[in-house]
């Protein structure tokens, strides 16, 4: 018994540690905007599949390991960069939108609004709620889609950058 | 009540997201820093831009920054790539960094060793930044293509 309550409270400390080096990481590139957009995402993404899984199956994904593997999905283009040295590419899209979420409308909006549904997917699962938590996780997933569907496209030239947005406020820094 | 299992950590890390969200949007930060292109780290472009040129022939890095950002102190860029300073707004202008050489929200450029420009980006915090800097101007040296 003692050794199950160990194991359990390693594992916490495991995963609380992954995230405090996840952040602080993020932190000291001055891309805390990014953590925030990523990690949402990821954990929306992961609790909508644990929710669809709970809803069409018999097994339970733990929601620890769903936020951790959507997590990590969505942040595979940045580990490639700073692992690999591998730039970021257009086609880094199919990391649940890694790339066009940064242009697309409202991205912090999208990429909470993708946690809360993903979440509440889980919770309607939990409760036997199937078809909600179907159309929960369905919402989640198309609410990422439609956003880079409609985002702006990376600029290819200078002429395309925006001329007046104000960057001074985007500095690095904790929330 | 006891929830189900998994439930109450799904509650919280909402609570989470929600709070991370709310401090940074009720901060003032912007929704989108530089419409979400800040630091993208994607070598977007493939021009040259007449007066920019590369240091001795090397991927270089070209910031523009404004007189009144504090000294970043010396640089750690390594000895193969060369690295430009400017203050001029009319070069920040054109490299489509406008607001780099007016108040301190400076930017920088990438070019190759032939003088193509392959990245643009806004980064107050740039002086640190040399690792992500070092991964691009590498990337740029082994000739990467979007």
């Amino acid at each position: 018994m003692t050794g199950v309550v160990l194991a359990r409270a390693a594992a916490w400390a495991g995963l609380l540690a992954l995230q405090y080096v996840l952040a602080e990481a993020y932190l000291a590139r001055g891309t805390w905007w990014h953590y925030l957009l990523h990690q949402l995402v990821g954990w929306g993404a992961g609790l909508a599949v644990a929710g669809l899984v709970a809803a069409h199956t018999r097994y339970r994904l733990p929601v620890p390991v769903a936020l951790v593997l959507g997590q990590l999905a969505s942040i595979v283009p940045d580990l490639m960069f700073v692992l690999g040295r591998v730039p970021h590419m257009r086609s880094m899209d199919v990391w649940l939108g890694h790339i066009s979420i940064h242009t697309g409308p409202r991205p912090l909006l999208v990429a909470l609004g993708c946690l809360l549904l993903g979440g509440w997917s889980t919770v309607a699962a939990a409760y036997a709620r199937r078809r909600l938590a179907t159309g929960l996780a369905v919402g989640a997933a198309a609410l990422v889609t439609t956003a880079c569907l409609l985002a702006e496209p990376v600029p290819s030239t200078l002429e395309e950058f925006p001329r007046d947005a104000p960057p001074a406020a985007a500095g690095p820094g904790p929330v | 009540m006891r929830l189900p299992r998994g439930v109450a950590l799904v509650l919280a890390v909402q609570a989470l997201g929600t709070a991370l969200v709310v401090g940074w949007l009720g901060s003032g930060r912007p929704g989108a820093p530089d419409a979400g292109l800040q630091q993208l780290d994607l070598l977007m472009l493939s021009e040259r831009v007449p007066g920019v040129e590369p240091v001795d022939g090397r991927p270089t890095m070209l910031v523009v920054t404004s007189p009144e950002c504090p000294d970043p102190g010396p640089r750690r860029l390594d000895a193969r790539y060369g690295l430009v300073v400017s203050t001029d707004p009319v070069l920040a202008d054109r490299l489509a960094l406008p607001a780099a050489a007016r108040g301190c929200s400076p930017g920088y450029v990438l070019l190759d060793g032939s003088g193509v420009l392959r990245y643009r980006t806004y980064d107050p915090g740039w002086p640190e930044h040399d690792q992500e800097q070092e991964i691009l101007l590498e990337s740029i040296a082994r000739g990467h293509h979007r």
